[in-house]
């Protein structure tokens, strides 16, 4: 097959960090901001889905943050985090339709839904836990939910998904807090879910949340 | 990590037990589930800690919560389904293209306030002199045939450095009118053999063009490319009616995975899922 060199280009995308290809995209490369999309969709996507739950939803958010992001590119800051920026912006999208939508009733994720592909080597109980999990996290307040989402089930370490919500530490980890608890209730993991409303609560002692 | 093995460090166990002994269990859920969550305060969390420690109950609570974060770890991962990622892609071309027509506008692009890609030692940075065609009137002519895609990917094409190659329209015989069934009466680009085996192809007028011609569709042009053992092509980039050769024939300009490379692929007007007809088959660019 021939090779013809007939074609010259500015940025060799897939050697370039992050930051290369936000700069190269600023500087009119049609290609660079593609390699990025490439690079972090997988996340951003899963991201979305689990905090908007809805494929069709998610699928909006996230091209949204992603156009919004194309736009912003030229405010983008170089010594944040490419990936935080972009991360943020998915996020953000996701909370603004949450927001928008609270109203509204939502659509449980599909049991085999995009990107969430039922392993025939998963044993039953397994499902039944990954979907037992799903429901209990559908369940959670919404802002309980994205700190979940992304500090436990994306990874995110605190200090990041404080970045992401544009929230303080102490937020994300007591939102953490009230979600988990929640879910281990939920989720059957405490012999007597309802011990520990019976007990007085030491509320001097409990740190203010956003601190 | 365990609750108990959280609520083993740093812990007064005396302490502890005198607490569990003489207070009774001084926590709740949410109070636990603060400590297990970093979110008190170091003094706080190290005397809830000593509590704890000597009470069987606030530890299983912590076990609990240990286990409510393993099984969201466990979650698997959801990649993006393609067509999501596709239609992302879309948009994002779509976006570009509108950059891109901006930008050659009279408004001043914001370029100079944005720092700068780092200069490939290797690759030149302006845009080739020649030959380049006028990508102006290239554009006018792909707009009106074409709508926005084709002058999206063309525009991206000039950004990215290609090199087009100005082939005369009028060689290799003369155009056939109505060829073109999707080209709003374009005429065939004419090709040689010898143009295209060196990748010597107006990219320019193919990107983003979805004109099939004598195989109708893109269902047909999958099934062409599939008898041809090209069974996972990704989605075309641009389809045009040519004349190779003085024969009647569809190029269909496919993605490589690279950016900077473009698979040719020249199918005869006979092809289908059960008749491969593939007059050339090239792949033009540069690592």
């Amino acid at each position: 097959m021939a090779i013809t060199p007939v074609i010259l280009t500015r940025v060799t995308a897939a050697a370039s960090s992050d930051a290369d290809l936000i700069a190269a995209h600023a500087a009119g490369d049609p290609h660079a901001f593609s390699e990025l999309v490439r690079r972090h969709r997988d996340r951003m996507w899963a991201v979305a889905l689990r905090t908007l739950r809805d494929p069709e939803e998610a699928a909006d958010a996230v091209q949204e943050a992603f156009i919004s992001a194309f736009r912003a590119a030229s405010s983008f800051r170089a010594e944040s985090q490419v990936t935080t920026w972009l991360h943020r912006i998915v996020v953000n999208a996701c909370l603004d339709r949450v927001r928008r939508r609270q109203s509204r009733p939502t659509v449980p994720l599909p049991e085999a839904g995009p990107g969430e592909p039922a392993s025939p080597r998963d044993a039953m109980a397994e499902r039944e836990t990954r979907l037992a999990v799903q429901d209990a996290l559908a369940g959670l307040p919404d802002e309980q939910r994205a700190a979940i989402v992304l500090v436990d089930v994306e990874g995110y370490s605190v200090a990041e998904t404080a970045r992401l919500l544009d929230v303080a530490e102490g937020t994300v980890k007591s939102r953490c807090a009230r979600g988990r608890a929640r879910l281990a209730k939920l989720l059957g993991h405490l012999r007597n879910p309802d011990a520990g409303a019976n007990v007085p609560d030491d509320a001097a002692m409990r740190r203010r949340e956003g601190r | 990590m365990t609750g108990n093995e959280r609520s083993g460090r740093g812990l007064d166990p005396v302490r502890g037990s005198e607490a569990a002994a003489t207070a009774g269990p001084r926590w709740s859920l949410d109070l636990l589930a603060d400590l297990h969550a970093g979110a008190l305060d170091p003094e706080v969390e190290a005397e809830l800690r000593s509590r704890v420690a000597a009470d069987p109950q606030a530890r299983e609570v912590l076990a609990a919560l240990d286990a409510t974060v393993d099984e969201l770890a466990a979650l698997p991962p959801v990649p993006m389904p393609a067509e999501v990622a596709e239609r992302i892609d879309k948009a994002l071309a779509a976006e570009a293209w509108e950059r891109e027509a901006s930008r050659r506008g009279p408004a001043p692009a914001p370029v100079e306030q944005l720092p700068s890609p780092p200069p490939p030692s290797s690759v030149p940075v302006e845009r080739p002199a020649a030959p380049v065609v006028d990508i102006e009137a290239a554009r006018q002519r792909r707009n009106r045939r074409l709508g926005w895609g084709a002058g999206l990917l063309a525009t991206a094409a000039a950004v990215l450095g290609l090199v087009f190659v100005n082939l005369p329209r009028d060689t290799g015989g003369s155009p056939q009118p109505g060829a073109a069934d999707d080209g709003a009466g374009s005429p065939p680009l004419a090709l040689s053999e010898g143009d295209v085996r060196a990748g010597k192809v107006p990219v320019n007028d193919v990107l983003g063009a979805r004109d099939y011609g004598p195989l109708e569709g893109p269902e047909r042009i999958r099934g062409c490319l599939a008898a041809a053992g090209i069974t996972d092509p990704g989605e075309p980039l641009g389809t045009r009616t040519v004349q190779l050769e003085q024969r009647k024939a569809v190029l269909v300009l496919l993605p490589t995975g690279e950016f900077t490379r473009y698979r040719l692929v020249v199918l005869g007007d006979e092809c289908g899922p059960d008749k491969p007809q593939v007059l050339s088959d090239t792949v033009i660019g540069r690592r």
